[in-house]
């Protein structure tokens, strides 16, 4: 957690990118159906209605109706279907499940 | 879109994977950059998704280590589009055809219109061209546009220019013809005039020579109307000049016209038969057997469907039909009164056209039928030039 700071000082200090310097899933949501996720988060749940991803230590949950990963590589992810809600978990909960 | 299109050019598979956890299998496509598109839950242990034909290769072991199997489901894409394309041969056979019809029409003449032509016929520049091999078919490239101007001009004196404009497959000939040179008379050698008809002199003004006629006077045909011998009284000699007169003279035309009064007139059978023929430039495609009439009498029509451009050139293309009509014919005896009114017209056209433009004034006409021929005679006269420039030897 210390390092993370570090790096997330850093990254605001020398004014570089946060998801450049952390080890963070980047979210870009467009509207309520369409969600591209950068930064190469491993998959960990898939389902229609939730879609769970993790990196490090941050747990990203993707919440609606008829989900489903339109495109997948190591670079990122792209989401359709009507999202409802995203929950972050960061820790050693998030930890547990990586 | 432009994905899609990408997708379908490198061939793309759809396969489901089965396992205890699938989400393991994607994470292990996603670390060896084997990227997927279109997943589709189906259960919590299956999957469907898509990939491309190349990374379908190197499946087998991320699913054994993921502990998943996967299986193929379908495929798409050029690659296996133009596998299965290419067991249908008549498919191909079209396409190999349109590609040739393709490189044909930009690559060759197909169609030929001649214009400029005056007196010239435009089938005997077309003959010359053939001639120095340009044709349908010709390749437009082997066509040296200045070479042939040269060739053609060459072989057709009557021409005094020549272009040919090739536009895709359609050329354009555009020809001047040459203007006749009016003859000019050596008026330093001696000539007479003469008749060159039988008629009665009304006019006659002599600049030069002699007259040996006058007005009123009748004359035959070669008889000397202006001598270019010339007699000086005064001084009883004698000198030759080139004559030169205007001379008008009444002359008659005459013309008769026959027709047989037994005749044949054919009747209809009922019977037709009709063919199909394609011609393809120089080629004929006939879809029957043999060829020939295929009745001892009958009329043929036929009917000829070529195909023209929207700039109103025609493309060597055309589908013929030929019908023929049987008939039979019998004997008929033609009506003298009947016939004789097509005879008249007919033998007065030939008498104004022997008026060479003048005025014909018809004089009469006669109808007298012999030994089953009908006869027609129709007279006229007018005035006219009736002399001609002979040379004196």
């Amino acid at each position: 957690m210390a390092k993370y700071r570090l790096r997330n000082r850093l990254s605001r200090a020398l004014r570089l990118p946060a998801d450049a310097a952390l080890p963070v899933p980047r979210l870009e949501l467009t509207g309520t159906g369409d969600l591209l996720v950068t930064g190469g988060a491993e998959l960990f749940t898939y389902e229609p209605e939730c879609i769970r991803f993790v990196r490090e230590d941050c747990l990203v949950s993707v919440y609606g109706t008829d989900l489903r990963i339109a495109a997948m590589d190591r670079l990122g992810m792209q989401i359709y279907g009507r999202i409802t809600s995203i929950a972050l978990e960061e820790g050693s909960h998030a930890a547990a499940f990586s | 879109m432009l994905q899609h299109f990408h997708n379908f050019l490198r061939g793309s598979v759809r396969c489901t994977v089965t396992g205890a956890r699938p989400v393991l299998f994607l994470n292990r496509c996603a670390a060896e950059e084997i990227a997927f598109w279109d997943l589709r839950y189906r259960d919590v242990n299956c999957l469907a998704l898509s990939m491309s034909a190349r990374d379908y290769r190197r499946i087998r072991p991320v699913a054994r280590a993921s502990g998943c199997s996967v299986r193929l489901t379908g495929k798409c894409g050029a690659l296996y589009e133009g596998r299965r394309l290419l067991r249908r041969a008549v498919l191909l056979m079209g396409v190999l055809c349109l590609c040739g019809a393709m490189w044909l029409m930009n690559a060759a003449i197909l169609s030929f219109d001649v214009t400029g032509c005056e007196t010239v016929a435009p089938a005997a520049v077309l003959d010359a061209l053939r001639a120095e091999g340009v044709g349908i078919g010709t390749l437009t490239r082997r066509v040296d546009a200045s070479e042939l101007r040269d060739r053609i001009l060459l072989a057709m004196p009557e021409l005094s220019w020549f272009t040919v404009t090739i536009r895709g497959s359609h050329a354009v000939v555009d020809v001047r013809e040459r203007g006749k040179t009016p003859e000019i008379p050596d008026r330093s050698r001696p000539a007479d005039i003469i008749a060159d008809r039988d008629g009665v002199i009304e006019i006659l003004r002599a600049s030069h020579g002699e007259e040996l006629v006058k007005p009123g006077e009748a004359v035959q045909a070669g008889q000397v109307l202006v001598s270019g011998l010339v007699h000086l009284r005064l001084e009883e000699k004698t000198m030759l000049t080139h004559a030169e007169a205007d001379i008008f003279a009444r002359v008659w035309h005459q013309s008769t016209a026959a027709l047989p009064l037994f005749g044949e007139t054919k009747v209809p059978t009922g019977r037709k038969s009709v063919r199909y023929a394609l011609s393809i430039g120089k080629f004929r495609i006939n879809f029957y057997g043999k060829g020939g009439n295929p009745f001892a009498k009958c009329d043929k029509i036929i009917d000829r469907y070529e195909v023209a451009l929207s700039d109103g050139s025609i493309l060597p293309v055309t589908w013929i039909r030929e019908t023929s009509i049987e008939y039979e014919s019998f004997p008929q005896m033609l009506e003298e009164s009947a016939v004789s009114g097509t005879l008249l017209d007919t033998a007065h056209r030939r008498v104004r056209a022997d008026g060479r433009g003048s005025v014909v004034s018809r004089l009469g006409e006669r109808v007298w039928t012999e030994n089953g021929v009908l006869y027609v005679r129709a007279t006229g006269e007018s005035v006219q030039k009736i002399g001609v420039t002979v040379l004196r030897e």
